[in-house]
């Protein structure tokens, strides 16, 4: 690999250091067969679809039109089989659908087949015909579909992650690390041959320089395993050295900000020249029976996927995060890029669990014992473990952010819906990590006040 | 476990959605906690809620409760019950009107206050005391989490002010009486000295009248004052159990005995006839108390870092100059009630500054 960056500090306030859970690090991958149906949600109405219901498609096959891909969609067959049925997501002709797939046999690929492009638009095609936008971070989704991207001077690949229950992404670097330097050069390739910066935690970074994964100028560059110091605008602030502003994107400082995962689904495209068919899943937590890495066929259910894996009762399975992730029902199909989901168990109800020394449960208060006992495996229920309060301004959510703004504040003004003051006080550098309502005593949902009001100022700017 | 849970769930059906629906739902959730999902993310929550905060406050104000239970024997806890049973009636009746959950606030209210009391303070005054601090303090303003003053020191404010002789004469010397034994009540150190350097005497020779000069002595036990506020040292212990537990935030305390040890210090320095010395304005008195107990009380006082620096910094001066220059011996009490109505616009002045440098970029 090129050489090494010094480490770069850009000083991260608030944040919040999670110990390690029990049941985070899977150690074993079963094989996982295909399903016999899978489920593609593809965000377009039926009318505008390339296939009808019966018809025969095969794997790699394209389900849109190239001009309706988008960002947060799958667009191509994952299996051969034949169209099913479209379940349709809302009312009318207009609703966008899923498209249900019943696999037949013989599951060949038979898509467009990619070779490894020789100009920056053709990479950044290749990206997107093959599959590997999707699930990339919306802004990277972005800016690989709009026809006049803006230029990128710096590539930037979030190599870790620090929420609760995370496995290490060095582990999934590892496992795929045949794919790891093929999908940087087509990332790279993408950007016009900009410079790449792995960003990894502090305490792998020795490993990362060790394992050389990067093509030409790659470098490595340390960053704190403190949430949500991977979320990109933290990432570009780490890179850049200063903080970004309120409403600015990395984007337009020219960084362009990927996680590892997007670089994994590239490698592959990279590696078979097919589209994308498969995605690495992690199924964690407490509700999993033992934490296991599955490769799964994108579409596959979750009840399907999990149903060898998950307690009895079927636990909440958690996407995307434990903070600022969606909850997936057992219907939700594994998408590209999906990651890490968490089998969260239900909640108990403990006598007097006020006074308990709670040496499993964190807190960011110090307000139970786990936080001064040597580090051992915690643990995380769904539950929000205290009743809605009166805000008692005890600052918690104020000192957590790392934004530096008040969640508290700007959440009695959006509920007031007070536009020009949330603007005031900083309500765009919002970047919806999830801390505030995490540490909030009196349990107030204050991320979803302050989504409500960053929608109510986007409304009023349209306006 | 099980029966107490059946129990609680037959009461729940008997009366769950009847008027006294809050005291049923109150005890259900004191005793079991709610089992609650979470609507949305996060998806799991710190172990931190609002009876786990208010259950660590009243850890730290065990050191100073247990050290006026020693020094002055079972009255305290009569005054304590008293304290509680008269401030629950208050918060149940507003629970039961407003048809809200009862609040926790009371938990630590009702002990922290009869801690500012003298131990001979009559218990029906301790009752109105603390029945006038949960409502003028609190429940006129919208209940807990409203607030804009301690209710504990409104309460006591109410009394310093309506019963000044009986605030100012049952000071009992700690460990006389503390077994039944008769009290011997004395003036307060602040009041001693303050006494001694109106007659003319200077601030030094008042200091020596009113607490002798053995200072490590003094740090356990300094003479007649609030049962809580008795020990430096309990006081301390409790102080450092609700810093580092983060439900009183250290900068708070830092600030106020910060500035009482520096400007006090050099205020000392330049007119000594005026100004105690600085051990004792930190002994002598509720600072300490006050600094991490009623200052540190997060609705009332600011939300800010920044702002709380200034908080802390504008208590200590105020400490210094009612002591110092008004007709009152002590000023922790008005010092913390006046910064309280100053907090706001601290935390405005602290918002306003950020979102300028958020502009300048």
């Amino acid at each position: 690999m090129a050489p090494v960056t010094s480490a770069r500090r850009w000083s991260m306030t608030g944040g919040m250091v999670f110990g390690r859970y029990r049941g985070d690090e899977p150690t074993e991958s079963p094989a996982i067969p295909a399903p016999s149906q899978v489920v593609l949600p593809v965000g377009i109405p039926s009318p505008d679809l390339l296939v009808r219901e019966g018809d025969s498609v095969c794997a790699g096959q394209p389900l849109v039109p190239p001009s309706r891909i988008l960002p947060r969609h799958f667009h191509l067959a994952s299996v051969s089989g034949t169209v099913a049925a479209f379940i349709p997501h809302g009312k009318g002709m207009r609703a966008p659908v899923s498209v249900v797939l019943n696999r037949s046999p013989g599951d060949e690929h038979c898509g467009e087949r990619f070779a490894m492009p020789s100009d920056p638009e053709a990479a950044r095609q290749v990206l997107v015909r093959s599959g590997a936008v999707h699930g990339c971070p919306p802004d990277a989704a972005r800016w690989l579909l709009q026809p006049r991207a803006a230029p990128v001077t710096a590539l930037l690949v979030a190599c870790f992650a620090s929420g609760p229950l995370e496995p290490r992404r060095l582990r999934l670097a590892a496992c795929e690390s045949s794919h790891l330097r093929e999908g940087l050069a087509l990332w790279r390739s993408a950007v016009g041959g900009s410079p790449v910066v792995l960003m990894v935690a502090e305490d792998e970074a020795a490993a990362w320089r060790a394992m050389g994964a990067g093509p030409g100028e790659t470098t490595v560059h340390p960053c704190p395993r403190r949430y949500p110091a991977e979320h990109p605008q933290m990432l570009a602030s780490r890179h850049l050295r200063h903080d970004l502003p309120g409403g600015s994107l990395p984007l337009d400082r020219g960084l362009l900000v990927i996680d590892l995962l997007a670089v994994c689904a590239a490698g592959q495209v990279a590696a078979t020249g097919e589209a994308l068919r498969e995605t690495t899943v992690d199924l964690v937590g407490q509700g999993a029976v033992r934490p296991v890495t599955l490769r799964a066929r994108i579409g596959t259910r979750a009840a399907d996927l999990f149903k060898r894996f998950v307690v009895d009762p079927p636990p909440l399975f958690v996407g995307g995060g434990l903070l600022a992730g969606e909850r997936l029902g057992p219907e939700s199909p594994v998408l590209p890029h999906q990651g890490t989901i968490v089998a969260l168990r239900a909640p108990t109800r403990r006598f007097l669990s006020f006074m308990s020394p709670a040496v499993r449960r964190p807190s960011w208060t110090r307000a139970a014992l786990s936080s001064f006992l040597p580090p051992r495996s915690l643990e995380a229920r769904a539950e929000v473990g205290g009743e809605l309060r009166p805000c008692i301004s005890c600052g918690a959510c104020e000192e957590v952010c790392p934004r530096g703004i008040s969640p508290s504040h700007l959440a009695r003004l959006a509920e007031g819906g007070f536009v020009e003051e949330m603007i005031q006080y900083g309500i765009d550098r919002c970047i919806e990590c999830g801390l505030c309502s995490y540490v909030c005593p009196s349990k107030i949902e204050l991320m979803a006040a302050l989504r409500r009001g960053i929608e109510a100022v986007a409304r009023e700017q349209v306006a | 476990m099980k029966p107490l849970r059946t129990l609680m769930d037959a009461m729940l059906a008997r009366w769950g959605k009847g008027p006294i629906a809050p005291v049923i739902e109150a005890l259900d959730f004191f005793l079991f906690g709610p089992s609650t999902v979470p609507a949305g993310p996060p998806h799991v929550r710190d172990v931190i809620d609002v009876k786990r905060f208010m259950w660590w406050a009243i850890m730290g104000l065990v050191p100073p409760f247990l050290g006026a239970v020693y020094f002055f024997g079972p009255r305290v806890l009569l005054m304590v019950l008293v304290s509680y049973v008269a401030g629950a009636v208050v918060e149940v009746a507003f629970s039961i009107l407003r048809r809200e959950p009862i609040a926790e606030g009371l938990l630590v209210t009702g002990l922290i206050f009869p801690l500012t009391l003298p131990v001979e303070t009559p218990l029906w005054m301790v009752a109105m005391g603390a029945m006038f601090g949960v409502f003028f303090g609190k429940e006129v303003f919208g209940g807990t989490g409203h607030n804009i003053m301690n209710p504990a020191l409104v309460g006591r404010a109410f009394l310093f002010l309506s019963f000044p002789r009986a605030m100012s004469s049952g000071w009992v010397i700690p460990g006389e009486g503390a077994l039944g034994g008769d009290a011997t009540t004395g003036a307060t150190p602040l009041l001693t000295a303050k006494l001694a350097h109106a007659a003319g005497g200077s601030a030094s020779d008042a200091v020596r009248q009113a607490m002798g000069s053995d200072w490590c002595a003094l740090l356990w036990t300094k003479g007649p004052d609030a049962i809580g506020a008795t020990s430096a040292v309990l006081c301390l212990l409790g102080g450092i159990i609700v810093v580092v537990t983060r439900v009183a935030n250290w900068r708070i305390p830092a600030a106020v005995v910060g500035t009482v040890m520096v400007v006090g210090g050099l205020l000392h320095a330049a007119a000594p006839q005026v100004f105690m010395p600085v051990p004792f304005q930190l002994i002598a008195g509720g600072l300490l108390y006050g600094a991490f107990f009623m200052a540190t009380d997060p609705v009332s006082g600011p939300v800010y870092n920044d702002a709380r620096w200034a908080y802390g910094v504008g208590i200590g001066l105020l400490v210094l100059v009612i002591r110092a220059l008004s007709g009152f011996p002590e000023g922790v009490m008005f010092a913390i009630l006046l910064m309280n109505l100053v907090a706001p616009l601290l935390d405005q002045g602290s918002r306003s500054m950020r979102a300028r440098r958020w502009r300048r970029g």
